[in-house]
C-alpha cells in the first residue's frame, strides 16, 4: 500500500505562534473548504480566513487563517470543525424528526 | 397573509442583474451586532420541512443555513455518497455488433439494487466476498422455427434478439447468499437494452461489481439530480389595476398569482409562490414598473433529490450528512495531531 | 489481479521452431456473405464452399478479454 500524505499540514511561512498560518488539507475540495471558511469567519477572533483550490489536478485545498490578539489559528480551526459537526448533527436531528412526523405528501412515480 | 422577510435575507432580482448575493452575517460586518457562531440560535432558526416524497424522489425545505452548508450536502450527494456498480468486465465471447469496450461501458452504467452499506470498498484490487459481487451474462440469439413467413418483427422471428439488464445472473460467493437473501443483487430496472442481437450472435461474460463514489466515475453517482433553489419572493408594492390583472398573472408560473373573482384584486399565493421560475417576465412590461419587486430568500433552500440507485430518496440526505461528519472528524483528528507535536515554537512545516 | 478468470487456451508460444515453415494447420474463417465456416489452406483459392464468395472474416479470439466498465 502506498503511503498516504498527511491529511493536514501547515505550510511554510506560518508565524511561530501559529497566529497566522495556511493549512493544506489533502483529498478535500470546495465541499469542505467553503463550509469550513464560513464557520471560521463566524469566529470573532478570526481576522481573516480564505481558502483556495490551487490547481484542479491536485486534490488539495489550502485554508489561510489569521487571528487577532496572537491567538492560535490551529485552535480556531479545531473549534470550527467541532462547530461544523454540530451543524451537521442539528440538521440531521431536525431532518429525521420531520421525517418521523410524517407530515408530507406521498406520491408514486413510475420509473 | 403574506410572509415578509427581513430585507437582509433577500437576494434582489432586477431586470438585468441580481443584487446582494453574498451573505453578510459575519462578526464585524454590522456594527454593534453579534453574528458570532451560536449553536442555540442556529437551532432555533433552523427549519427542515419535508414536502413531498415519492418512491424515487424527495422535496424538502432547508431553512436557516448558509449556502456553503447546503452546497456541501448537495456536492456530497452527487460525488461522495457511495453506490455499487459493475467495474470489471471479462469477455469470453461477444459476436454482436456492439464492440466489447462499448458494451463494457454500458454495463458499468446499470444501476444496481445492492445496498452499499452491505459492502466494503475494494482496495488494491483484492477481491473478496465482502467487496465484489459477480454476475454472469450469457445470451445467444436463435431463429424461431415457427415464425410467420412474412413477419418483419424481430420478437416474432428470433429468440433473445435483445440483451437486457434483466439477463444478468448473480453468482453468490461466500457469505453473500446469506447477506443478500432478502434482496438478491440485480439491476434496479430489468428492461435496459444493452445490445441487439441477430441469429448466431453470442454474448458471454463475467462481471464484477464494486463499491465506488461519484467523484471517481459518474456511474457511481447515486442520483439523477440533487439540486436546490432559493425560495422566490414576490412583493406587490401597489394594487395592480384590474384590467391588467390577467396580464400580470400570466407573467408568472401557473398558480403563483391569484385574482379575486369579483374584485379582481391581485395577490401572491403563499403556498404556490415556490412554483415560480422567476422568469422576470413581469419586469419586461413598462406598465408594471414600480408595481412589483422580485427577490429570493438567501437562506431558504428548496431541495430536490431524485434517487437513481439502491437508496430510497429520503435516505440520501442522511447519508450525505454522515459522509460530511466523517470528513470533519478525519480533518479534526489530523489537526489535533498537529497540535500534539513538540511545542517549542518550532512547527513542522511542509515544503510547498 | 489474483482472482482473474483464467484464459481458455494456454499460451501458444514455442510452437514454431526457427527456420521451419509453420505446420499447415487448418484455420477457420467465416464467409462474409453466407456466414458458413470455411477452412483456408495455403496455395488454395480463397472461396466459400457454400456460395463461392471470396471474402472471409477471421473468427473472434477464444481468449478472455478484460475491460474496465468506464
Amino acid at each position: 500500500m502506498v503511503e498516504l500524505p498527511p491529511k493536514v499540514t501547515i505550510m511554510k511561512g506560518a508565524s511561530p505562534d501559529l497566529s497566522a498560518a495556511t493549512y493544506q488539507i489533502h483529498d478535500e475540495s470546495h465541499t469542505i473548504g467553503n463550509a469550513l471558511r464560513w464557520m471560521l469567519m463566524k469566529n470573532p477572533k478570526v481576522e481573516f480566513c480564505g481558502y483556495s483550490v490551487p490547481h484542479p489536478s491536485e486534490n488539495v485545498i489550502q485554508v489561510r487563517i489569521q487571528m487577532y490578539d496572537n491567538l492560535s489559528s490551529l485552535a480556531a480551526l479545531i473549534t470550527a470543525l467541532g462547530d461544523l459537526d454540530d451543524v451537521c448533527a442539528t440538521i440531521e436531528e431536525k431532518y429525521i424528526a420531520d421525517m418521523q412526523a410524517g407530515d408530507y405528501e406521498r406520491w408514486v412515480e413510475r420509473s | 397573509m403574506a410572509t415578509t422577510y427581513d430585507s437582509r435575507r433577500l437576494v434582489g432580482i432586477k431586470a438585468e442583474r441580481v443584487t446582494d448575493v453574498s451573505s453578510r452575517d459575519f462578526p464585524g460586518h454590522y456594527p454593534d451586532e453579534d453574528h458570532s457562531w451560536n449553536l442555540e440560535k442556529f437551532r432555533e432558526n433552523l427549519t427542515v420541512k419535508i414536502r413531498r416524497v415519492s418512491n424515487r424522489s424527495i422535496d424538502f425545505d432547508l431553512v436557516g443555513v448558509d449556502a456553503s452548508i447546503a452546497n456541501a450536502f448537495r456536492r456530497i450527494i452527487i460525488a461522495e455518497v457511495p453506490t455499487i456498480c459493475i467495474e470489471n468486465v471479462y469477455v469470453y465471447n461477444n459476436t454482436t455488433v456492439i464492440a466489447d469496450e462499448i458494451l463494457a461501458h454500458r454495463l458499468g452504467l446499470i444501476p444496481l439494487n445492492i445496498d452499499p452499506k452491505a459492502m466494503e470498498m475494494r482496495v488494491d484490487d483484492e477481491s473478496t466476498d465482502r467487496n465484489t459481487i459477480v454476475f454472469e451474462l450469457k445470451l445467444e440469439c436463435t431463429r424461431k422455427k415457427d415464425a410467420p413467413k412474412d413477419s418483419t418483427n424481430p420478437s416474432e422471428l428470433y429468440n433473445n434478439h435483445e440483451l437486457l439488464s434483466g439477463h444478468l445472473v448473480w453468482q453468490p460467493a461466500g457469505e453473500q447468499e446469506e447477506v443478500f437473501s432478502k434482496n438478491p443483487p440485480a439491476p434496479t430496472n430489468p428492461n435496459i437494452v444493452l445490445a441487439k442481437l441477430r441469429p448466431g450472435q453470442v454474448v458471454e461474460m463475467t462481471l464484477h461489481a464494486v463499491k465506488g463514489v461519484g467523484k471517481d466515475h459518474a456511474k457511481f453517482n447515486p442520483v439523477a439530480t440533487a439540486s436546490y433553489r432559493l425560495l422566490p419572493n414576490i412583493v406587490i408594492k401597489k394594487p395592480i389595476p384590474p384590467h391588467l390583472a390577467e396580464k400580470f398573472q400570466k407573467c408568472f408560473s401557473p398558480g403563483v398569482i391569484r385574482i379575486h373573482p369579483r374584485t379582481k384584486a391581485v395577490t401572491v399565493d403563499e403556498e404556490n409562490k415556490r412554483k415560480d421560475t422567476v422568469s422576470r417576465e413581469v419586469l419586461r412590461h413598462p406598465e408594471f414598473e414600480g408595481f412589483v419587486e422580485l427577490s429570493r430568500v438567501r437562506d431558504f433552500f428548496l431541495f430536490n433529490i431524485e434517487s437513481e440507485s439502491a437508496y430510497p430518496p429520503q435516505r440520501l440526505f442522511t447519508e450525505a450528512i454522515a459522509v460530511m461528519r466523517g470528513k470533519i472528524s478525519s480533518i479534526r483528528r489530523a489537526a489535533e495531531a498537529l497540535g500534539d507535536q513538540p511545542s517549542d515554537g518550532d512547527v513542522v512545516m511542509a515544503d510547498s | 489481479m489474483s482472482q482473474l478468470p483464467q484464459t481458455a487456451n494456454p499460451p501458444q508460444g514455442g510452437r514454431y521452431s526457427v527456420g521451419l515453415v509453420a505446420p499447415k494447420e487448418a484455420m477457420d474463417y467465416n464467409c462474409a456473405d453466407c456466414g458458413a465456416t470455411n477452412e483456408i489452406k495455403s496455395r488454395e483459392p480463397i472461396r466459400c464452399r457454400e456460395c463461392g464468395h471470396r471474402i472471409m472474416y477471421k473468427k473472434r479470439t477464444k481468449r478472455m478479454v478484460q475491460f474496465e466498465a468506464r
